[in-house]
């Protein structure tokens, strides 16, 4: 009778990290540079292209422009454990290494994601065709960290170099990210959910509008309400990117209930969504 | 770590704020909780309760002589402040009050290893202001300028203990007076932002349990109801083998649930149950949608 996802991460808990959690808590709202808008920060193309347009389908080919963007997202456990999986969306931001993912995907049951956490980008079946990126910053929002409030269930991770030595966004690109705009937006759910009828090997797609209604737990807990759309999305899909506009991100995959798989909820990007995305921006 | 969120226990936790010292995230300098009660016409009990950005106005209404009642809760946001609550019910209605306290404070048990303040202090008194609520099609209507209420800070502590283990003496009383193998009929389903369930449950000669949840998000607000009732066993039958249950139980539910199974195994639940919430009736319990579990306890 539960909220699904943050609780079937698929091996157990991460190990704390003590630096972050000293990590600054509030800085200014809106990203430095030409590129910040008020109330969002504009996408970065690798390449030109389009996305597909249908409404719930399995993505044979995420490494297309766009589309390789969002990727998968592997939690070490430490050894011997296995790891947990997520989803994440790279995003185009001063240091070109962003990824803007689920809280609970970087912060989890009182402790920091800090043993090995790594962002494939374009993953499929197993292959990386843009090699990997490991995570050297995580962080959330001061509400999730500090009491796991789910109105706020948001990450971010800056990620270092990949193999090759690109920095995320110019091997991939990065979307837009968007804070404060109206409730009732169409939205395309990306995610690699792992659980079944999902295998996590395959980027998916859903097209959906909003709900014009919340969560009712929401209600329960400080904060904008969070947002509904009717779409399938079962554990790992977490963290995964909510777009408008084609490569706009303008929301994450939270939660789920296990009686219903085919309503995925996220939160509200507000305010401190942006103020997380600004610390993220200007990690070195 | 983060609990899982249950149907059953979100009223609970909304009704219960001023009243049970919650683990969480108490914070000294947080806000009260406000609450307020008064009754309307039709013998109905309405009782807000505020606390953070969250307020619910509960409409209950008991029938003690049939054991039975029934409660819709309408959570919405609002701002509790130091002394003062307001908030928005939609379209049917809202509230704007401030706190007068009267100078009567009780104290609350002092706890142990608590971080932050180690006791709530009550502070009663009246809320004055406007208070106007008419529920669906007007089966309740409130317009009041004065109320009883109460203001508790902090609402919640964050303490190692767990109070004075009055509960859970009471759970064990609960269970030794439990005769019998207990049969659980369980139906419902989440579907988007609806959310219905039933559950039927007999002891021996004891008497049947009936209790219907239901939630639900429209727009900014969110609607929890339950209605129970008590009645006679002879409301609730199973065959031993637990391949058929009926249900019959009186108001507020209405009809009668059959589960049953289809020649290839499949379970069935259909019938003309219905339950009557305040505000909702007629609120069909049974169809396809629903997902079934017949259970015995050993």
């Amino acid at each position: 009778m539960g909220r699904l996802y943050p609780h079937l991460r698929l091996m157990g808990l991460c190990r704390a990290n003590a630096a972050l959690l000293c990590a600054a808590l509030l800085l200014a709202l809106a990203p430095a540079g030409a590129q910040a808008a008020r109330n969002g920060y504009p996408p970065r193309p690798a390449a030109s292209g389009a996305r597909a347009s249908s409404t719930s389908e399995v993505l044979p080919d995420p490494t297309l422009p766009g589309l390789a963007v969002n990727g998968a997202v592997f939690i070490g456990e430490g050894r011997g454990r296995g790891f947990a999986r997520c989803s994440g969306t790279s995003v185009n931001a001063a240091n070109l290494s962003v990824v803007i993912t689920a809280g609970h995907c970087v912060y989890d049951e009182g402790r920091w994601s800090a043993h090995r956490w790594v962002f494939v980008p374009g993953y499929h079946h197993g292959e990386r065709p843009f090699g990997t990126f490991t995570a050297r910053w995580l962080g959330t929002t001061p509400q999730w960290l500090a009491g796991e409030n789910f109105n706020f269930d948001v990450g971010a991770a800056v990620v270092g170099r990949n193999e090759r030595g690109q920095l995320l966004a110019d091997a991939v690109g990065g979307d837009g990210i968007a804070w404060n705009r109206p409730l009732h937006q169409v939205f395309d759910v990306y995610g690699y959910p792992v659980a079944r009828p999902f295998d996590g090997g395959t980027l998916q797609r859903c097209s959906q509008a909003a709900y014009e209604g919340h969560d009712i737990g929401s209600f329960l807990e400080p904060g904008p309400l969070d947002l509904a759309v009717p779409c399938e999305v079962s554990p790992g899909g977490s963290g995964g990117g909510w777009v408008i506009h084609g490569n706009v991100l303008n929301g994450v995959t939270s939660l789920g209930y296990s009686e219903d798989a085919t309503t995925d909820y996220g939160p509200y990007f507000g305010k401190e969504v942006a103020r997380l995305f600004a610390r993220a921006s200007r990690v070195k | 770590m983060r609990l899982p969120r249950q149907a059953g226990a979100l009223a609970a936790v909304l009704l219960t704020a001023l009243s049970l010292a919650l683990p969480g995230a108490a914070q000294a300098g947080q806000p009260p909780a406000m609450k307020l009660s008064l009754h309307a016409a039709g013998g109905y009990q309405v009782t807000v309760t505020g606390f953070d950005q969250t307020v619910g106005l509960s409409v209950a209404r008991r029938r003690p002589s049939q054991h039975s009642g029934a409660t819709t809760t309408y959570i919405a946001r609002g701002e509790v402040g130091p002394d003062a609550i307001q908030a928005e019910f939609g379209g049917l209605g809202s509230l704007s009050m401030r706190f007068r306290p009267s100078g009567q404070v009780r104290y609350g048990k002092r706890g142990r290893e608590c971080a932050g303040p180690d006791r709530t202090v009550t502070r009663f008194g009246r809320f004055v202001g406007v208070l106007r609520f008419r529920g669906e099609d007007g089966y309740v209507s409130v317009h009041a300028h004065q109320a009883k209420g109460e203001s508790r800070s902090p609402y919640t502590l964050q303490c190692a203990d767990s109070g004075d283990g009055r509960q859970d003496r009471e759970a064990v009383h609960g269970e030794a007076a439990e005769h019998g193998k207990r049969t659980t009929l369980r139906a419902g389903f989440r579907l988007g932002l609806r959310d219905l369930d039933l559950e039927a449950s007999s002891s021996g000669a004891g008497q049947a349990r009936y209790i219907a949840t239901s939630e639900q998000s429209e727009g900014q607000i969110a609607i929890y109801r339950d209605a129970f009732v008590q009645a006679s066993p002879l409301t609730f039958a199973t065959d031993s083998a637990l391949s058929f249950a009926s249900v019959s139980p009186p108001a507020p539910f209405s009809g009668t649930g059959t589960l049953r199974r289809a020649a290839n195994g499949a379970r069935i639940w259909d019938g003309s149950l219905a339950v009557s919430f305040l505000g909702a009736p007629g609120v069909p319990l049974v169809g396809p949608e629903f997902r079934t579990a017949l259970s015995r306890s050993w």
